[in-house]
């Protein structure tokens, strides 16, 4: 009786969370009709938010990549007394709220902030604004996810397999390239495409930090963000094509994880 | 937030009222709050409003929610708990009038559209620079009434100049706050935003080329599910009154006719 009961309660609780999750998710696609989908994807500026969008969130997942892999690595294999801290230090950025590091950013990186007039010395650009601070906003608030996925990845590569490719004569080096990364390659690959997903829906920092402008710095969550009121249709469709994107690059990451789809 | 704080006072009062049965009733004339949906370019007048209020009326306290005027336009629509609707222009209460939702906007004050130039430098400092090469501009989107009327500034300039100045937009932000913002950090050079603004702390004002005065018309309703519906009609009655005209001419604003 009471496992039956117990049995119950799972599954009401465990229904009452999913309908949680599914019903703005159908919501959502039951309002887009494959006509105002094609008339959103006519428009320019609805193409224009896709392009930059998908630039930029490949454009910061890989430089992404390139700096928290070898963090990752750095922070497998030494063990000090700071990595706890620094650990979560590093994956602050993704618990706060984005709004948050987005004026870090602009208190970090403006041309009259920390960095900024340092910057302009050295004769170049400003960055907020542009297309580069929707990259840093995406790094800053995507690039947990991945330091997270690549420290679980790396970690889970046996110790005994390093210590014989050291045996066998391989440097550090050459243990990374032919032992530690196919060894780790799926949990990477799967880390990229979920960090590639939230940068592609990041928005609170992209606006306080870049700004908002189609073809410049407007993408997919701003374009949504500023029409929504004045025309659902362009916003409901650009908020389909966000998740159907979204929905295949998690969907990728699982594979890449080797997890059943 | 307000519900769960809302359920905790309440609760407390529940129990407050278990362990004190004595407890006298509430006053007669219990406090009102107005929740007062304003735009974000009403920010600095509001409370200014809002304690000449209280003198007025001491019973009835101000509760404002500043957005962009379309952010407003779609709170309601979703049937936000508001009283009082204050827009930075006719059209976005009008839409929401003709579809009965709230009452029919009646002017209450004036703004003029205005160049906001950044204290961190000198490179805006007449309409001329705003046309140099490399001049940061930061407008609001068109969807935003502050973005409307930076499109009719827009189009009383020479078509050439409109176009050069189009090309200096770095931004269009979804509210004034966004614009001033961004100009008092010094990201961008100069914002067009509204005279009230511009008089207000650090930001530096430059004068608009003769004949290019945009004007911006504030209109104030009731929303029809107002819960305190009474409460808001008399606040509306003040805010044309002598008294409130006094602290929004103080803030910059101009009054209509009468």
């Amino acid at each position: 009786m009471s496992d039956r009961l117990f049995g119950c309660a799972l599954r009401l609780l465990a229904g009452c969370y999913a309908g949680l999750v599914a019903l703005p998710l159908l919501a959502l696609l039951l309002h887009a009709t494959p006509a105002t989908l094609a008339a959103a994807l006519r428009s320019p500026v609805v193409w224009q938010a896709v392009g930059l969008s998908l630039l930029t969130a490949t454009a910061a997942t890989l430089l992404v990549v390139a700096g928290a892999l070898p963090l990752a690595w750095l922070l497998t294999r030494q063990v000090t007394r700071w990595r706890g801290l620094l650990t979560t230090l590093l994956e602050l950025p993704a618990a706060l709220p984005p709004a948050v590091a987005g004026l870090g950013l602009l208190l970090a990186f403006g041309r009259y902030q920390l960095l900024g007039p340092w910057l302009t010395r050295c004769g170049l650009p400003p960055v907020a604004l542009t297309p580069a601070a929707v990259v840093l906003a995406q790094m800053l608030v995507a690039g947990p996810l991945f330091l997270r996925a690549a420290r679980a990845a790396l970690e889970a590569v046996p110790p005994r397999v390093l210590q014989a490719s050291a045996v066998l004569g391989a440097g550090e080096a050459t243990t990374f390239r032919r032992i530690v990364l196919p060894l780790a390659r799926p949990g990477l690959l799967g880390g990229a495409l979920v960090t590639w997903a939230r940068a592609l829906g990041e928005l609170g920092a992209t606006l306080l930090f870049a700004g908002n402008l189609p073809g410049w710095t407007q993408t997919m969550p701003s374009a949504i963000f500023v029409t929504w009121q004045v025309d659902r249709t362009a916003a409901v469709s650009l908020s389909v094509l966000l998740l159907l994107l979204s929905a295949g690059a998690l969907l990728l990451a699982r594979r890449c994880a080797g997890e059943v789809l | 937030m307000t519900g769960r704080r809302l359920v905790v006072t309440g609760s407390l009062a529940v129990l407050a009222g278990c362990a004190r049965p004595e407890l006298p009733a509430p006053a007669a004339v219990a406090p009102v709050t107005l929740q007062v949906f304003a735009a974000a370019s009403l920010r600095e007048v509001v409370p200014a409003l809002s304690a000449a209020y209280s003198q007025a009326e001491p019973g009835v306290t101000l509760l404002a929610n500043y957005a962009g005027s379309q952010d407003l336009v779609a709170q309601v629509q979703a049937g936000a708990s508001a009283d009082v609707f204050l827009s930075a222009n006719r059209d976005h209460p009008q839409k929401l009038a003709d579809a009965g939702l709230v009452a029919p906007p009646v002017v209450f004050a004036l703004n003029q559209v205005a160049i906001a130039a950044t204290p961190r430098n000198q490179r805006v400092r007449s309409y001329r620079d705003l046309l140099q090469p490399g001049t940061r501009l930061v407008i609001c989107a068109e969807e935003v009434p502050a973005g409307k009327y930076a499109g009719q500034w827009l189009a009383k300039l020479p078509s050439a100049e409109a176009a050069t100045l189009r090309e200096r937009v770095v931004s269009a932000e979804a509210s004034v706050d966004g614009v001033l913002h961004k100009v008092r950090l010094g990201e961008a050079d100069a914002g067009l935003a509204y005279r009230t603004d511009v008089r207000r702390g650090g930001l530096r004002d430059v004068p608009l080329p003769p004949g290019t005065a945009i004007s911006a018309s504030y209109a104030a309703s009731t929303v029809t599910a107002a819960p305190h519906a009474a409460e808001a009609a008399a606040f509306l009655t003040w805010l044309r009154g002598p008294a409130a005209g006094q602290v929004l001419r103080d803030a910059g604003f101009e009054l209509p006719a009468p």
